[in-house]
């Protein structure tokens, strides 16, 4: 190597373990003893299950990790779902069917996109509360549908394919729908993938809008149900514990990440989204 | 029939998406707007009053107090993370060996939840025993307790939101980094240019319109800042971390002054939409 990329090397590398360290740190003292906490020391000196078996039993504190986990799963999957039968139909009559209004709705959709989660929360909140789903999982759950980014990924995949691909399928005496369903859907299979990725990261890590429309255990999903673990007072003697819980609500991200770590970096790329 | 079948296919793909769109998405910001100008109660509306949340708002030292929390984090935050961004994309872009480890390193924040992340610098925060305190005290230094003094909280907070961040950032420059042509490079190093020249005139200026995606996008979600505050410091201490949306939250859902709140998140959106326009149009004549 040459100079350049040996310091190159070496900045990275510092750069790295810095950036590894609040969740080196985390995994490592969620297998201490609670005691260990007021020890001092960068590494444990002495281990146990024990959080993880209080984490996965324990409901003294008023939320359960496992009932979080349960909910975040149901969540994850109606909004996943969800999301891809209502943007894969959408996407393709916005990109190459013609309705009236299609280019109105879609500018209207996109300036929403622009909005800040934050402008609407107090008026989605009342409308939930006079739906009566405030504490529900589909009060949770339905706010995420219109998310856009499904759709703009999609759209954009469907307008590129070409006319010609179409035109042979009509011959062949295809109808709209069936060339739709038989030519279109399997070949946008990346972009669905990357669409289902990013929905069920986003599904499982979003805070705001659960820990608004939620305030009991049946419907927490586990942000929440962390958030409210570290606010309980008399769990500062049980630090450990809440690492422990905050590490096994992050194993199913952490498995997603290693397994679809390219469809969650090509639904971030400025091409095929976010603006 | 054929034809008209054809006719009506495009609305009942699009339907379904359209109409939770206009329930869910479309009919909540207007009405974000409408709550914003009534006094509304946990039980609904009590009296139209026009402008009178707003003006109460800009009478209110802790509505002032929060606008320049929100502007010092922001003032904070976005330097940090464009320059943080900007160098690790550099170096991560070309190979190396153990390269996968290092993106891996900065990538692995892109799916950890804010909560967890706000777990894990508290943990590393903590006063005395934390991981921070102990190196400083490594080096004979006193310990900061970071979290309990008004300076330092909203600074760490920044560290939190930078950690969660960077990943999502450099995931876009390196796309953009990507955009380049090596042969600009090779050319440099054919006249016998530094890195840290090329770095000035080469890399700066073709990613221009991707630093201002990061920048603009960093600004916005400096703005809406919350999980981080909401639970490593609550707005404390003394309202040191107590930005507009934690205002929003308290007013909402601690004094259910449901049309104050809202009126905060139009300001809130007010004052990003103008953000965003502003540096759209200060970078487009610039480059």
């Amino acid at each position: 190597m040459r100079r350049a990329q040996i310091i190159r090397w070496f900045v990275l590398l510092v750069l790295a373990l810095l950036w590894f360290t609040p969740l080196a740190s985390l995994v490592l003292y969620s297998f201490a003893p609670p005691a260990e906490v007021l020890k001092g020391g960068f590494v444990p000196t002495q281990w146990t299950l024990q959080n993880y078996w209080t984490v996965l039993t324990d409901t003294t504190r008023g939320v359960s990790v496992p009932q979080g986990l349960a909910n975040s799963t149901i969540i994850m999957v109606c909004q996943v779902v969800g999301i891809l039968l209502l943007d894969i139909p959408a996407a393709y009559a916005f990109a190459r069917m013609r309705f009236i209004g299609r280019d109105v709705i879609f500018i209207l959709v996109l300036a929403t996109m622009m909005m800040p989660g934050v402008l609407d929360i107090i008026s989605l909140y009342d409308l939930m509360a006079n739906l009566g789903l405030i504490n529900t999982l589909a009060g949770v759950i339905l706010p995420g549908l219109p998310r856009v980014i499904g759709i703009f990924i999609l759209r954009q995949f469907f307008l590129e394919i070409p006319r010609e691909m179409e035109e042979a399928a009509r011959m062949d005496g295809a109808t709209d729908f069936q060339i739709f369903t038989r030519i279109m859907v399997p070949l946008a299979w990346p972009s669905i993938m990357t669409v289902a990725v990013i929905t069920a990261l986003y599904s499982w890590n979003n805070f705001l809008w659960p820990l608004i429309v939620t305030n009991s255990p049946e419907a927490m999903p586990v942000p929440v149900v962390i958030a409210y673990l570290s606010a309980d007072t008399t769990a500062v003697l049980n630090y450990t514990v809440i690492l422990a819980a905050a590490f096994v609500t992050s194993l199913p991200m952490i498995l997603l990440f290693m397994l679809g770590q390219r469809w969650i970096v090509s639904g971030m790329r400025p091409s095929s989204g976010i603006k | 029939m054929a034809r008209q079948r054809a006719k009506v296919l495009p609305y009942l793909m699009a339907g379904p998406y359209i109409l939770m769109f206009a329930i869910f998405a479309a009919y909540p910001v207007g009405r974000a707007i409408y709550m914003s100008l009534f006094d509304w109660g946990i039980f609904g509306p009590n009296a139209f009053v026009g402008v009178a949340n707003y003006l109460s708002l800009f009478g209110d030292r802790r509505f002032w107090s929060s606008v320049g929390v929100t502007t010092a984090f922001a003032a904070i935050y976005v330097p940090m993370i464009v320059v943080a961004s900007l160098l690790i994309a550099v170096l991560l872009h070309r190979r190396l060996p153990g390269i996968t480890i290092f993106r891996t390193a900065f990538f692995i924040p892109i799916v950890i939840n804010v909560a967890v992340a706000a777990i894990a610098f508290n943990w590393l925060l903590a006063p005395d025993v934390g991981f921070v305190d102990q190196v400083l005290r490594f080096f004979g230094l006193p310990g900061q307790r970071m979290l309990s003094q008004p300076g330092w909280a909203l600074f760490a907070i920044a560290i939190v939101a930078l950690w969660t961040q960077t990943g999502f950032m450099v995931v876009i420059l390196l796309a953009g980094l990507e955009n380049i042509p090596d042969d600009l490079y090779e050319a440099a190093r054919l006249d016998g240019t530094r890195p840290f020249y090329d770095l000035i005139y080469i890399t700066i200026p073709l990613l221009r319109p991707i630093l201002l995606i990061v920048m603009v996008l960093s600004i916005v979600h400096a703005f809406q800042i919350f999980g981080e505050v909401f639970i490593i410091t609550q707005g404390g201490p003394y309202g040191s971390t107590t930005v507009m949306t934690m205002l929003l939250y308290e007013e909402g859902f601690e004094r259910f002054a449901l049309g104050r709140a809202a009126a905060i998140g139009v300001v809130i959106t007010i004052i990003i939409a103008s953000l965003s326009f502003i540096q759209f149009r200060f970078f487009r004549r610039q480059v």
